[in-house]
Order: structure tokens, then C-alpha cells, then sequence
């Protein structure tokens, strides 16, 4: 109790007021919903591919994968469209439009901190790193046909092919 | 340095609990905790520490429209190459279908093999 009281008694007259300030300012700029908020976006164009790449940093929500989830700490996100998308150049698509209409070929994460996730096929919780990578999913009763060759480090040289317009409309 | 590198032809995981509708392919790594459970909240997955997951499922049959189901047709390769705990490169080629029953005919008229070669084919 008494060490308490020296320490608090060293710090300045409402500087815990500010500091907690301080924190929530913090907190609150480093909300992001998917694009909005503190959050940095980019838009790759490589051979056949448009890679939409997401990066953010304190609390962040993205509600356009399948399984919505909530990070705090860091996030990254890349995923990879089409460049042609029935006759649609997915670079010049706002990216609400983007996700309503097409699913991602490649859906690559990176999440550092505490990370809530939950919908179709996952319910999860994780503390620390974890890198997550999945592919479109395939009806059965389809034809398909993709070439697909992908580095993170990079991204401009991503590579993809794919036979029809269902491949991108498979929404 | 690759710490792994690792080639995938055609994996195929049985659902034993149900059969898949869609053709899935994942890669998961963890470093820390993560805590997971399935849609149907009936079975669960605790990781304390480190795990690497990949996996491709194939559904097991297709319905041919007229009461007969037949195997899934698909020809596929997946080439994941990691570093430490991260995902470097990927690339797979994938055909399902007609073009993969297609495809297989095309090599046998050839006699060649399917090539687990996705650069080679762009």
C-alpha cells in the first residue's frame, strides 16, 4: 500500500487521467472494420491475378471472410481474384462489391496477438502467430481448371488461370 | 533455408462422420494457443505450442443425374513450400470434372503421366 502510494505519488497531477486518455485514443485509432479505420489496402495486379491485400494493426474486424473474426494485435491478409471476371476488371471493383459477388480463389492470413473467429466450419480462438490458407471450395458436380502459383514475398509475380467464369462466380 | 518442403498428389482424407460436398484445400499453422470447434460444435481442437496442418478433401462420389453416383473425377497437385513457420510459396493445378476425365484421356492417348509440374504448364 505504502509502495503505491510513493509511486503514484511521483507521477504528476492527472497524468493517469491523460495516460488512460492517451490509451483509449490509442485504442480507438487503431480500430478498423475491413477497410475502414486504421487499415492499409492494396491492390496487386499480376499475370491473370488481382491480389487485394489488407494490413491492420490494433483491434480489427473483417467481416468479408466466410468465418468473420476479430484481432487484436496484428493482421494481414491477402486474397487473390481473378483479373477477369465475366467481362468485370476486378481492380476497378469497390471491394464490398468485390466480395459480395466473387469468392477469393486464395484466401492467405497472418494474425500476431488474440484472434475470435467464428462461422461456417470454424469456431476458433487463438493467442500468438497463425498463418491460415485456404482455396476456393469446389462444388463436386463441376468442371474446373486452375493453374495457380502464389508468393508472399511477391505478390506481383502471382500467377493464375482458370477455365470459366463459373471459377469467379461461384458465389 | 526451407525448413520443409513439401509435394502433395491427390491427398485424400475420408470423412468418416459425413461425406464432403465441395472439393477443400487448407493449410493452417499455429504458434501459441488456438482453440477450435466444428460447425456442429461436436468435436474440438486444442494446440498449445506449435502445429502445422495441411489437407485436401475430395469428395467421395457425385450424383450422375439418374440415380447413379460415381467417384469424383479430379487430377490435382499442391506444392507448398514453408520457411521456419511461414508459407513461401504455393501452387497447385487443379482439375475436377469432365476436363479432368478429359485430361486423363488426353495423357493416356500420349502415354504420359500426369506432371505434379504447375509452372511447367502455364
Amino acid at each position: 500500500m505504502t509502495v503505491f502510494g510513493r509511486l503514484t505519488g511521483r507521477v504528476p497531477e492527472g497524468s493517469a487521467r491523460n495516460g488512460a486518455a492517451i490509451a483509449i485514443a490509442a485504442l480507438i485509432a487503431g480500430c478498423s472494420i475491413n477497410e475502414s479505420g486504421v487499415v492499409t489496402s492494396e491492390r496487386i495486379e499480376a499475370d491473370g491475378a488481382m491480389l487485394y491485400r489488407l494490413k491492420a494493426g490494433g483491434i480489427h474486424l473483417d467481416t468479408r471472410d466466410k468465418q468473420p473474426s476479430l484481432t487484436i494485435g496484428v493482421y494481414d491478409v491477402t486474397h487473390i481474384f481473378p483479373l477477369d471476371c465475366g467481362g468485370s476488371r476486378t481492380t476497378e471493383m469497390k471491394p464490398s462489391k468485390l466480395f459480395g459477388a466473387f469468392d477469393p480463389q486464395l484466401s492467405a492470413s497472418r494474425i500476431a496477438g488474440l484472434q475470435l473467429k467464428s462461422g461456417p466450419g470454424e469456431t476458433s480462438v487463438t493467442l500468438g502467430l497463425r498463418e491460415h490458407m485456404n482455396l476456393i471450395s469446389l462444388d463436386r458436380t463441376r468442371d474446373y481448371h486452375r493453374i495457380l502459383a502464389y508468393r508472399p514475398d511477391n505478390p506481383a509475380g502471382t500467377f493464375l488461370r482458370i477455365n470459366n467464369d463459373y471459377a469467379c462466380t461461384i458465389n | 533455408m526451407n525448413l520443409a518442403k513439401i509435394g502433395f498428389v491427390a491427398c485424400i482424407f475420408l470423412i468418416s462422420a459425413c461425406e464432403a460436398q465441395n472439393l477443400y484445400v487448407a493449410h493452417d499453422t499455429v504458434v501459441g494457443i488456438n482453440a477450435q470447434l466444428s460447425q456442429d460444435r461436436q468435436k474440438g481442437r486444442l494446440v498449445v505450442g506449435y502445429d502445422r496442418d495441411f489437407a485436401t478433401i475430395i469428395p467421395r462420389s457425385v450424383d450422375m443425374g439418374n440415380g447413379r453416383e460415381e467417384v469424383m473425377s479430379s487430377l490435382g497437385c499442391n506444392h507448398i513450400v514453408v520457411d521456419g513457420i511461414s508459407l513461401t510459396e504455393y501452387r497447385d493445378m487443379v482439375v475436377t470434372g469432365d476436363a479432368a476425365i478429359a485430361l486423363a484421356k488426353e495423357l493416356e492417348g500420349r502415354g504420359e503421366l500426369f506432371k505434379c509440374d504447375p509452372s511447367a504448364a502455364g
